[in-house]
């Protein structure tokens, strides 16, 4: 290291290091601090600030060239990030181009990515479910994967700890497989999602039509108002970052919090390399970091790292750390890291017309997004021929319809009167898919990025599973449906999707009970280097049918205050 | 007229002077740089009054008050692709083409109802070339499009609220507040 100064040292030691600031790395990063931790937070990206830097919040319609589109070069140059429902003029700066980040598809794989502070709290859709032990005990029963370490008891108090914290919105809907947590008042069900809700009651066993569970603030507590966040305003423009801390984040809540202790250094711009083990002390002493913007290599020390740098991305990192102790990459002694990649499979969706209940409508908008359908397939028993089940999104709603049709005053006048459409209702599958060992990313042997780091190749398919889930949520939700007395009910089936785009890929550093199939423990540790602990996507077993950022930030919590115990005790 | 609204008309002649300097509305400059695309000073003009003729001014101002026709440019040289590109521009040239045989004089002086007649011509299934069909389909949605989202609709004619603080579900449909979604 020719480039180190001998007298910074010091000031590069630190009690903990976070690597990436999203939703999980937020949490350590409010965690270690609060416990009187110097904690560094790295970020490979730009700073990005609450309000301050969120230059489109406040933009009217008419205040974006192009309406919100994006122009065709940009859509043209960025095919995989175009394909992101959430990718905009409105949303453009907060989205990795394809261009700048280029990585290697074995096979298909639209890998979406938030590369600044804050990561991709700042765009994600903010559903927010806890997982049950018909999860957790998935794969003990039904013969994938390996069994998950923990249970849903161990993960319950930091469920309820980070709930309150973050604010979740929902209902105590008494669900077994949909454990209830700390809630803030739900968003209602709108009349036909409440009609649909208790036409399922009546008619389907252990099949729920619930409201979304969401990270807004419908009604702020003391803790809220002192993280700085106020009432969400239902301008569902969330994506835009919002000024209200309407929704959690890391920039409007972990890390402020952070801040506000004194103890957080946030670092910007700062490409981890990889992780320092050392040999002779048999543990991690830091991290090497490459800094955006000069590309100087800097090296940073701490008793304990925390890897939060997005799934997928803390797998390069650790596929990267090499030593003579490590030559497969860091922590795999089991040769299972980087494989057993899974994710949710979202390829169909049902849509159908409703007749009836058209005196009623909504006024304003529900950030929720409707109703949640908990996943009823193969839960209490195996009932069909593949494994595991879905979820599934359920709203109902009304459009303004204008007739466009002509010219002049009259097209002018019709164009200010639009009518009311009927009610329509939709539906979208989040099927959990089986990890598998031959779903895996790697390195690539020669080619690197602008910071040194290997590409990454993605090799993670669909398989037979999911098909079979596909076909199986087409005709089940179309039957219920139809049973509900919906009209013109349409299957979609999105062809030629490639994973990814449900933006939940998880797994390649696993938690299990062994260390020869599995890279974490129960508390997220690795298994051969105590002090490195896993706390994203990278660490799932298993997918379930949750969206899963709730479940990163409680064991995030969990690991977090495990590592400030065990570094009292002196065990790291 | 009383004298404030006088005041008020000679303020926007002089605004509307100061916005437009001559050259510019007698077309011998374009209004617009594009990236993509090549239109002259006239053809510009012409699209600005085809844009008037889909959105006329009446009480409520008109497409080139709004500087519709830019937006529809805008939009044609940074969001489609180069076939329809093309056919935009060989359906302006042939749009040109045919309005002459059509009417005497220029689009621009046509009569109201003549030029109505014709843009409808278009728009009703018909034997004009597919260049021009495809140019008339982009310019009427694009057009339609800059109107209903342009700060005028959005705040006059129905309201957009960017913070509707509120969620209120089983609201009987005559007393739901009109807004547009976002």
């Amino acid at each position: 290291m020719a480039n180190i100064n001998i007298d910074s040292v010091k000031e590069r030691i630190f009690d903990a290091i976070v690597i990436g600031s999203g939703i999980s790395g937020g949490w350590a990063a409010k965690e270690f601090t609060g416990r009187g931790l110097k904690t560094l937070l790295l970020e490979r990206g730009r700073d990005v600030r609450h309000i301050m830097d969120y230059p489109t919040t406040s933009k009217m319609p008419w205040e974006f060239e192009h309406r919100n589109e994006l122009p065709l070069a940009i859509r043209e140059a960025n095919p995989v990030v175009s394909r992101c429902y959430a990718f905009h003029e409105e949303t453009e700066h907060f989205f990795v181009k394809d261009t700048e980040h280029p990585y290697i598809q074995e096979k298909p794989f639209d890998w979406i990515r938030g590369y600044q502070v804050g990561g991709k709290s700042l765009l994600w859709a903010r559903q927010t479910q806890r997982w049950s032990d018909f999860d957790f005990e998935g794969p003990a029963r039904d013969g994938f994967a390996v069994d998950w370490p923990i249970r849903y008891k161990d993960i319950a108090p930091w469920y309820s700890y980070v709930e309150k914290f973050a604010g979740i919105s929902g209902n105590l809907d008494g669900i077994p497989e949909l454990p209830d947590g700390e809630f803030l008042p739900a968003f209602p069900l709108n009349t036909v999602e409440d009609y649909f809700s208790k036409h399922v009651k009546a008619n389907y066993q252990n099949r729920h039509v619930i409201s979304a569970r969401c990270a807004h603030l419908s009604k702020p507590q003391p803790v809220h108002f002192q993280q700085g966040r106020g009432q969400c305003q239902n301008r569902t423009l969330c994506q835009r970052g919002c000024p209200f801390g309407g929704y959690f984040s890391s920039n409007s809540s972990t890390i402020p919090w952070a801040q506000k202790t004194g103890k957080l250094t946030l670092r910007p711009h700062s490409v981890v390399e990889s992780i320092i083990y050392d040999e002779q002390k048999g543990k991690a002493t830091g991290v090497r970091v490459i800094d955006a913007n000069t590309r100087q290599a800097v090296e940073y020390y701490a008793r304990v790292i925390f890897v939060n740098a997005s799934a997928i991305n803390t797998n390069i990192i650790l596929l990267n750390s090499k030593s003579s102790r490590f030559q497969n990459g860091f922590g795999n002694d089991s040769g299972t890291l980087g494989k057993y990649i899974a994710f949710h499979n979202y390829t169909a969706n049902v849509g159908a017309e409703v007749e009836g209940f058209k005196d009623m409508t909504v006024d304003g908008r529900n950030p929720a997004g409707g109703g949640y359908i908990p996943r009823f397939r193969n839960v209490y028993k195996q009932e069909t021929n593949f494994l595991r089940g879905y979820a599934s999104g359920f709203s109902a709603a009304r459009y303004s319809n204008t007739d466009a049709w002509g010219v002049g005053s009259d097209l002018k006048n019709k164009l200010k009167k639009p009518e009311l459409s009927g009610w329509y209702v939709g539906s979208h599958m989040m099927g959990e898919s089986i990890p598998k060992e031959t779903n895996y990313v790697k390195l690539d042997d020669k080619e690197k990025d602008a910071w040194g780091v290997p590409l990454l190749r993605f090799n993670v398919d669909y398989d037979d599973n999911d098909e079979k889930m596909k076909l199986d949520y087409l005709e089940q939700i179309s039957e219920m449906f139809a049973s509900a007395g919906f009209k013109n009910i349409r299957k979609h089936v999105s062809v030629g999707k490639a994973p990814g785009l449900d933006i939940h890929e998880m797994g390649g550093a696993r938690m299990g009970h062994d260390p020869k199939t599995s890279v974490l423990n129960k508390w997220n540790q690795v298994h051969s280097c105590p002090n490195v602990f896993i706390t994203d996507g990278a660490c799932m077993t298993s997918t379930g049918t949750q969206n899963p950022s709730l479940t990163y930030m409680a064991l995030t919590a969990r690991a977090a205050n495990h590592a400030v115990d065990e570094i009292n005790k002196g065990n790291i | 007229m009383n004298r404030r609204i006088a005041i008020r008309n000679l303020a926007l002649v002089l605004g509307g002077a100061m916005l437009f300097p001559a050259e510019l509305v007698a077309g011998v400059k374009n209004l617009i740089t594009l990236k993509n695309i090549k239109v002259t000073p006239d053809q510009e003009r012409l699209l600005a009054d085809i844009a008037e003729t889909i959105i006329p001014k009446t009480s409520t101002p008109g497409a080139k008050d709004l500087t519709l026709h830019l937006f529809v440019l805008t939009m044609v040289d940074d969001c489609y692709n180069k076939t329809d590109q093309d056919n935009f521009i060989k359906g302006l040239v042939q749009f040109n083409e045919l309005s002459v045989n059509r009417n005497a004089g220029a689009f621009s002086v046509w009569p109201v109802a003549d030029r109505e007649a014709f843009l409808l011509s278009i728009e009703q299934a018909n034997t004009y070339p597919t260049e021009l069909n495809r140019f008339y389909k982009i310019v009427k949605d694009k057009t339609v499009q800059g109107y209903t989202q342009s700060q005028f609709f959005m705040t006059k004619e129905i309201v957009y609220e960017l913070v509707p603080g509120r969620y209120i579900v089983n609201v009987p449909v005559k007393s739901a507040v009109k807004t547009t979604g976002k």
